[in-house]
């Protein structure tokens, strides 16, 4: 393996990827995922997005927030498209748990059944790994885009004008959240290559984000000087990311992209030494 | 250019010691048989040549090429053992992925996928899955993906196991017809099957190599005739062999089966006598071998 080659062909690459978008989207398993993306997407929007897009378009109802949070919910609140602002609450945490869900099976099935060696005699290591995460992070942005259509169709069945001003938002919104679902793709990513199974990476997963930010948050607080250490764990950005607007969205993806390019890089190395 | 040499490979799993100091090199030729106990590393081997997993000191080259070279990618191809195929798409769709990673367009890579589904005679499941095919049929699937973009070099691991005789030997005949474009390594416990098919044997035995012969080669100034009985007194017949004209030595394997070792000769004089030694005490055989098996040339006591 020492004379494997370390960039991987973009032809491999894309083939790989495709393939990972197809096994996700197609057969009866990608359709029932599809489906249940779309139905749980259609409830929020129905009832949180769209009741709260009617209070959030009344000027009274605004004035009583701005008061009740003493400004620090100036910038949400001031977005053209309510809609679009309730989804970026929203999503925000939603589709790092999507990805969570969708991504805990990127090789671990495949490893412990001995599928990745059917790859491994045509497609070196490196362009199975990232090939693979390629498809993912494809299969997020297609998920991320399909919701934020579904919200600027709603806000223009409330109000036909809104999609010149949600397309603006849209434009914004899009990369920040496919930036922000980063490192949980890449948390999972390592999560699969080290596991037995699916099952297994959600749990780790679940453990490392909450376990792991509790103790951390323990840590910081009896120890300030550790307060660094909070931006270890992915979705520490998240509650600050909530109140900005327009390009201001797009203001704190420095840290996940630090957190993406580790975790990878930890994934990508650890899947070159592996037995497969 | 060796097809493949391996130099002081070792490889443990823990405290397990797979492979220990294996050192040998393949040359171009008929197909290789790598035969040993269970455990003897025979799959770490095949592992370590595919570059599913590195040994822990040793070098290794194939066709030329570290194990996992992308340079390998359409020249190397092998039968992993126990390995599964994706349950979610159909055999087609997985055989024309595998072509098309190895450089062939759409078109030519399903082509390609229904040609080496005919080589094992499964055209007619193309659009089924892993799941819908039985042992045998996924076998021969995983054997046909190994055929895919004609490679110089398949190694099969235990390729029969868990195939009924029919399939055994399509299997077989199937080597046979493609040994003289593709180098063939195959690991088995069968040895009357690749006794059948390959021309040269490696034998490995708590991870080092204890043999490396020719299936069919004669020692030095012995040769060998094997006799397999349906009915006879072994106790009589051993010593009446034994008195026969050139034979040195008789060695008893199994029952009813025995081994004897004579100078070289020519013709057929003690076929004949062994014969009429046979018909005067109304004994019949089974089978009347000039040489010995490869069961016997590799565990035999005189070996």
């Amino acid at each position: 393996m020492t004379n494997q080659t370390i960039i991987p062909r973009p032809a491999s690459l894309w083939l790989i990827a495709q393939f990972e978008l197809r096994k996700a989207l197609s057969g009866t398993r990608g359709l029932i995922g599809l489906g249940a993306f779309i139905l749980c997407w259609l409830v929020l929007l129905i009832y949180p997005i769209g009741s709260a897009a009617n209070w959030l378009s009344q000027p009274g109802f605004i004035d009583m927030v701005r008061a009740f949070t003493e400004g620090q919910a100036n910038e949400i609140l001031s977005w053209k498209v309510p809609e679009m602002a309730m989804f970026w609450v929203l999503a925000l945490y939603l589709f790092p748990l999507s990805v969570l869900m969708v991504s805990a099976d990127m090789f671990a099935t495949d490893r412990q059944q001995g599928t990745l060696r059917f790859l491994l005699q045509r497609a070196s290591r490196h362009e199975i790994f990232w090939g693979r995460l390629l498809g993912h992070l494809i299969l997020q942005t297609l998920l991320i885009a399909l919701a934020i259509a579904a919200t600027l169709l709603m806000a223009m069945l409330r109000q036909a004008d809104t999609l010149a001003a949600g397309l603006q938002q849209a434009l914004w919104v899009l990369p920040a959240l496919v930036i922000n679902a980063l490192p949980y793709l890449a948390l999972m990513a390592l999560l699969s290559v080290v596991c037995r199974s699916s099952r297994m990476s959600i749990l780790w997963a679940i453990i490392i984000l909450l376990l792991g930010g509790l103790v951390i948050q323990l840590l910081t607080y009896n120890l300030p000087i550790l307060s660094f250490m909070t931006d270890i764990i992915p979705g520490s950005q998240l509650s600050a990311m909530i109140n900005t607007k327009g390009a201001g969205v797009l203001g704190h993806i420095l840290i996940p992209v630090i957190q993406s390019l580790l975790l990878l890089a930890a994934g990508a190395i650890i899947f070159w030494r592996k037995r497969l | 250019m060796s097809l493949i040499k391996c130099d002081q490979v070792s490889l443990s799993y823990g405290s397990h010691r797979a492979l220990d100091c294996l050192s040998f090199t393949v040359e171009s030729g008929g197909p290789v048989a790598l035969v040993g106990p269970n455990g003897a590393g025979k799959t770490s081997l095949f592992s370590c040549l595919c570059g599913y997993q590195r040994p822990d000191s040793g070098s290794i080259s194939v066709l030329g090429h570290a194990p996992g070279s992308a340079a390998l990618a359409g020249r190397l191809a092998a039968l992993p053992q126990d390995a599964k195929l994706d349950a979610r798409f159909s055999i087609k769709a997985q055989l024309t992925y595998f072509a098309r990673l190895q450089g062939m367009s759409a078109k030519q890579a399903q082509t390609e996928a229904m040609r080496v589904l005919a080589l094992v005679d499964l055209e007619g499941i193309a659009d089924k899955q892993p799941s819908e095919l039985s042992h045998g049929m996924n076998k021969r699937v995983s054997i046909a993906q190994a055929l895919l973009g004609n490679p110089e070099l398949v190694l099969l691991d235990e390729p029969t196991a868990g195939l009924d005789p029919a399939n055994t030997k399509a299997i077989r005949e199937l080597i046979k017809s493609l040994k003289d474009q593709t180098q063939f390594m195959i690991s088995s416990h069968n040895l009357d099957e690749l006794e059948k098919l390959c021309s040269s044997v490696l034998y490995i035995d708590k991870g080092q190599l204890t043999k490396s012969m020719a299936v069919e080669s004669a020692d030095a100034g012995v040769s060998y005739l094997t006799l397999k009985m349906m009915n006879a007194d072994d106790q009589t017949l051993l010593p009446a062999l034994e008195r026969l004209t050139g034979v040195s030595k008789v060695e008893q394997t199994a029952a009813g089966e025995f081994v004897l070792q004579t100078q070289p000769r020519q013709g057929h004089q003690l076929e004949s006598e062994v014969l009429q030694l046979l018909s005067a005490h109304g004994w019949q055989y089974r089978m009347l071998l000039n040489g010995r098996t490869l069961e016997d040339s590799l565990f035999s006591a005189s070996s």
